[in-house]
């Protein structure tokens, strides 16, 4: 039976890696929070010359 | 192609992209993240704007690209610019407050928009200033990170404040807030928006912003935690670039909550940032015991450098 003194403090364990440190490398779904009533912020989408996307952004008018 | 490996031996993954090794690097003939008007060469090809935020050409993860290189629709997971300004010159504390303010907007909305893909477990908005910080474009800009795993940073915090939760119900970050609030590490303070160095701080001058409401990301916060939050984050660099004596280097890293499907009551949004000086001439660099033990060590004291951060502060 171990002694105290050769037992490793509470706050020296390694952390349970519980849901956080998942390995796979994926999501599984949208997840996001709720967003708040801050207004969101305009803005333009447009398409480089090879396919990805470029958006511009503006202040919301009441912002 | 970008490409990820797990190390079984350090329970990561490792992003691979080789074609980053030839991107562009700190070009001195012409800038690709100035606007150069409809037809133009740069990566913004417009006559002006504000914030603009584009896929980024030679991005660290996915998305898949077809044979001709151009990327596979629906987007997945993948890499971003955010441009602060046209103005090439500028840093993000030349900025006034109300552009800042349209920056956490469009923080917050490229959170819900990458976190809302099936394939992106985390939404990392980062932005890393200087050469010493390895920049290879000077026009002031940041990045977003759409990623199919938790990185360990975040993971750690999520599992340190599930951990908390357990033993006392509480969230760890609103209780490491109130007790920092009143305390010698405290640098400041703007309408609920809290900055302190913290107790075990790996950067010297290392500053953490917490908006002191509960809110797991940026699309939480409201008008006017926005508003504190954009001054917030104004005063920091500000104050970096007063108490050194010049344009701060920095990596600045938004910590939200997980997009992976799963509840996170644990997250509490927070910006931290780490100048890598530990005086106006001297760098703290990440060397042996950083890298190879995973210790950091800090030649200063966390009390006396939010001391003179908010000594700095008050010359404003």
């Amino acid at each position: 039976m171990p002694v105290e003194s050769e037992q490793a403090p509470v706050a020296a364990q390694p952390l349970e890696q519980e849901q956080a440190a998942h390995p796979a490398a994926t999501g599984c779904g949208p997840a996001v929070r709720r967003a708040s009533a801050a207004p969101r912020p305009p803005h333009d989408e447009h398409e480089l010359p090879d396919g990805r996307y470029l958006l511009a952004y503006r202040r919301a008018p009441d912002a | 192609m970008p490409e990820l490996r797990f190390s079984r031996l350090r329970n990561e993954w490792v992003a691979f992209a080789t074609e980053r090794n030839d991107r562009t690097f700190l070009p001195t003939d012409s800038c690709p993240l100035c606007p150069s008007g409809p037809g133009g060469d740069s990566e913004v090809p417009l006559d002006d704007f504000e914030v603009v935020v584009f896929e980024n050409r030679f991005p660290a993860l996915g998305p898949d690209r077809h044979p001709d290189g151009r990327p596979v629709r629906p987007a997945t997971t993948g890499c971003e610019v955010v441009v602060y300004t046209p103005e090439h010159h500028a840093t993000l504390a030349d900025l006034d407050r109300r552009r800042v303010r349209l920056l956490v907007d469009v923080w917050a909305e490229r959170y819900l928009e990458l976190g809302a893909r099936p394939e992106v477990a985390y939404v990392y908005v980062f932005e890393n200033k200087g050469e010493v910080m390895g920049v290879t474009l000077h026009h002031p800009h940041g990045q977003i990170y759409a990623m199919p795993f938790v990185p360990p940073v975040a993971a750690t915090e999520l599992a340190q404040g599930a951990a908390h939760r357990r033993a006392t119900g509480r969230c760890l970050h609103c209780d490491l807030v109130r007790s920092e609030r009143a305390g010698e590490r405290m640098v400041l303070d703007h309408d609920g928006v809290v900055g302190f160095v913290p107790e075990a701080a790996r950067w010297p001058y290392e500053l953490h912003l917490y908006p002191e409401g509960h809110a797991g990301s940026l699309a939480e916060l409201d008008a006017a935690q926005r508003d504190a939050l954009a001054a917030a984050l104004l005063e920091a660099v500000r104050t970096y670039d007063r108490h050194f004596g010049f344009s701060t280097p920095y990596v600045m890293a938004i910590h939200q909550a997980p997009t992976d499907g799963g509840d996170w009551p644990d997250a509490h949004v927070h910006i931290e940032l780490y100048p890598p000086h530990r005086r106006p001439d001297r760098l703290k660099y990440v060397a042996g015991v950083e890298l190879g033990a995973g210790t950091f060590v800090n030649d200063t004291l966390p009390e006396e450098t939010a001391a003179q951060l908010r000594e700095a502060g008050r010359l404003a």
